[in-house]
C-alpha cells in the first residue's frame, strides 16, 4: 500500500478487517509483526511518525480537555516544541481552515455541540500540520451540514500538499471525498484502485444509489451504471421523466 | 498468577466452595481478632493462614501484594520505633530507637500485613458475583427504607463498578493513544496527566449516566430480585464460622509477656 502526498485515499471494510490496525501502525501505537511502514524514507520510528501523520481517532470529542477551545487546540502544536507566536499562527490557521466560528475560542470545549467538538479535534490535529492525516469515521455522528463542511476540509487540506486517508464505512461519502478507494477484508487488500473501477467491481459493496443505477442500467434504461451521489442519480432520472412525458 | 492487587482466581478448593457469607464474616471475624493479638498471637495467626493460603491451593503472590502499600509500612515502622518512649539501643540525629518501639512498631505492621494477607485470601477465592451476592444477603436485615438504600441497590452499584472496571481501562488506553498522537509525553509532565484524567472522568461520568437511563427505561426499581447466584449455607459452612468463633474466644485474651516491661 503506498500512498502519495495531496493524495486522498478511502479506506473501507467489514467490521474486523484491519482499518484502525493500519491507523495504529501509521502512527507507531503498533508495530508491524511483518513487512515496514515507512514514511517519507523514514521507517519505525513512533515519535518522527507521530509528528509527520496526524490523526482523528473515531470518538475524536473524548480528547478534549483544556479549559477553552482555543488551548485545546494549541496543545498539540506546544507538546511538538513549538515558540509561542507560531502556536498562535498555527492555531490560527488551523482555525480558518475548519471555520470554526472565533466567538468559540474562549469557550469551554465540553459546552459546546457534538459535531463543534468534532472539528475542535480536528482544528487541534490540523494545529501540528503534519504532513499526513488520517481520519477514523470522520462522517459519524454529523449531520448533513457538517459532512459537507467536512467534505470542504479535506480538500482544502489536500490542496495544502497533505495525503489524507479517510476510513469510512459510510461508502457513499467515502466515494465522494476519495478517488482512490482500497477495500480490506480480513487484513487483505481485496481491491486498490480508482473510484470508477470500484464501482464497476461486482463482488464489493456499493452504495445503495449505485446498486439502484445498476440494475435500470441493467434493464436497459440510458443511466451511468457507476453513479454514487444521489444528485446525480436525481438529475439523470429527471432528464429521463422529462422524455417520457415528452 | 494473578496479576492485580487482591484479584479472583478461578478454583476448586475447600475455601472456594464455602458460602461468600461464610468467608466474609469469617475475615471480619479474624479481622476483630488481629487487632486485639500482639506479637505472639500474630505469629500464631499467620501459621493459620499459611495454613489456610495452602488449602485454598491459589498462589497469590505474597509480596506483591504488600508493595502498594508497604512505604506506609515502612512509615508506621519507622515512626513508632523512634517515637515510643522506653529504653533506646540507639541513638540517630537526636532521636532514640526504642525496643519497645521495636515491638509495637512490629506488631502494628504485622496487624496491616496480616489484615491484607487475609483479605487476599477472601478475594482469591471468592468470585466477584458470589461476593456481591453474599453482601447483598449479609445487608438485607439493614432497614433500606430508613437509610434510602436497599442491600440490592448496592448489589448492584457493586457489579456494576466490578464489572465496568475493564471498560474504564480500555477507554483510558484509547484517550491516551488519541493523546499520545498530539504528542503526549515530550514536555510537561504535569499537564499530561490532566489531559488523561479529564477525559476519563468526563467518559466516566456520561458512561454512567447513559447506563442508568438505561436500567431505568428498563425499569430498574432496585427491589428483590431472584440471582444466578443462590446461596445456601452447608455444613461446612456453619463447621468454619464455629472454628472462626472458638477461635475468637480462645485468642480475645492471648497475651504472653516475655520482656518485663513489654507485653508482646
Amino acid at each position: 500500500m503506498h500512498i502519495k502526498p495531496g493524495e486522498i485515499v478511502g479506506l473501507t471494510g467489514p467490521v474486523g478487517a484491519g482499518k484502525s490496525t493500519v491507523l495504529r501502525l501509521l502512527v507507531g501505537l503498533l508495530e508491524p509483526d511483518k513487512g515496514t511502514v515507512k514514511i517519507d524514507g523514514c521507517s519505525s520510528n513512533a515519535k518522527r511518525f507521530r509528528e509527520m501523520v496526524g490523526v482523528l481517532f473515531q470518538h475524536s470529542s473524548r480528547q478534549l480537555f483544556e479549559k477553552t477551545v482555543y488551548d485545546d487546540i494549541a496543545f498539540g502544536p506546544s507538546n511538538f516544541g513549538f515558540d509561542r507566536r507560531d502556536i498562535e499562527s498555527q492555531v490560527q490557521k488551523a482555525v480558518d481552515i475548519v471555520g470554526l466560528d472565533e466567538s468559540l475560542l474562549e469557550v469551554s470545549p465540553f459546552g459546546i455541540s457534538g459535531g463543534e467538538q468534532k472539528l475542535v479535534a480536528l482544528a487541534g490535529i490540523i494545529a501540528q500540520f503534519p504532513r499526513y492525516m488520517v481520519l477514523d469515521e470522520p462522517f459519524a455522528g454529523l449531520d448533513t451540514r457538517g459532512k459537507t463542511r467536512l467534505f470542504h476540509i479535506i480538500q482544502t487540506l489536500q490542496n495544502k500538499g497533505m495525503g489524507i486517508i479517510v476510513i469510512s464505512h459510510h461508502l457513499d461519502k467515502l466515494l465522494e471525498v476519495a478517488p482512490r478507494i482500497i477495500y480490506l477484508r480480513d487484513g487483505i487488500i481485496c481491491f486498490d484502485g480508482q473510484r470508477q473501477q470500484y464501482l464497476l467491481d461486482n463482488s464489493l459493496p456499493l452504495p445503495l444509489i449505485t446498486a439502484l443505477m445498476k440494475r435500470l442500467h441493467a434493464r436497459g434504461l440510458p443511466v451511468y451504471p457507476d453513479t454514487f451521489t444521489v444528485e446525480s442519480a436525481i438529475k439523470q432520472l429527471a432528464k429521463f421523466r422529462n422524455r417520457r412525458c415528452g | 498468577m494473578p496479576d492485580y492487587f487482591l484479584s479472583f482466581v478461578p478454583g476448586d478448593s475447600f475455601l472456594h466452595k464455602l458460602d461468600p457469607r461464610t468467608k466474609l464474616i469469617a475475615t471480619m471475624l479474624i479481622s476483630i481478632l488481629i487487632f486485639r493479638l500482639h506479637i505472639t498471637g500474630l505469629v500464631l495467626l499467620f501459621a493459620l493462614f499459611m495454613a489456610l493460603y495452602y488449602l485454598s491451593s491459589v498462589r497469590i503472590a505474597l509480596l506483591r501484594n504488600l508493595r502498594p502499600v508497604a512505604p506506609f509500612l515502612i512509615l508506621i515502622f519507622i515512626f513508632q520505633l523512634f517515637l515510643v518512649p522506653g529504653n533506646s539501643f540507639m541513638d540517630l540525629y537526636g532521636f532514640s530507637a526504642t525496643s519497645a518501639g521495636f515491638f509495637e512498631g512490629l506488631r502494628i505492621v504485622g496487624r496491616f500485613v496480616l489484615l491484607i494477607q487475609f483479605a487476599s485470601l477472601l478475594t482469591a477465592t471468592t468470585s466477584p458475583a458470589h461476593m456481591t451476592a453474599g453482601i447483598e444477603r449479609l445487608l438485607r436485615p439493614l432497614p433500606g427504607k430508613v437509610l434510602g438504600v436497599t442491600s440490592f441497590e448496592i448489589a448492584t452499584m457493586m457489579s456494576l463498578s466490578i464489572h465496568l472496571v475493564p471498560v474504564l481501562n480500555r477507554f483510558l488506553k484509547e484517550v491516551y493513544q488519541a493523546q499520545l498522537c498530539r504528542g503526549l509525553g515530550r514536555q510537561k509532565k504535569l499537564s499530561g496527566l490532566v489531559s488523561l484524567a479529564i477525559p476519563l472522568l468526563r467518559g466516566a461520568f456520561r458512561m454512567m449516566d447513559d447506563i442508568a437511563m438505561g436500567m431505568e427505561s428498563r425499569c430498574y426499581q432496585g427491589n428483590y430480585r431472584t440471582s444466578l447466584f443462590e446461596l445456601k449455607m452447608n455444613k461446612n459452612d456453619w463447621l468454619v464460622l464455629m472454628l472462626v468463633f472458638v477461635l475468637l474466644l480462645g485468642f480475645w485474651n492471648l497475651n504472653i509477656t516475655l520482656l518485663p516491661s513489654y507485653q508482646i
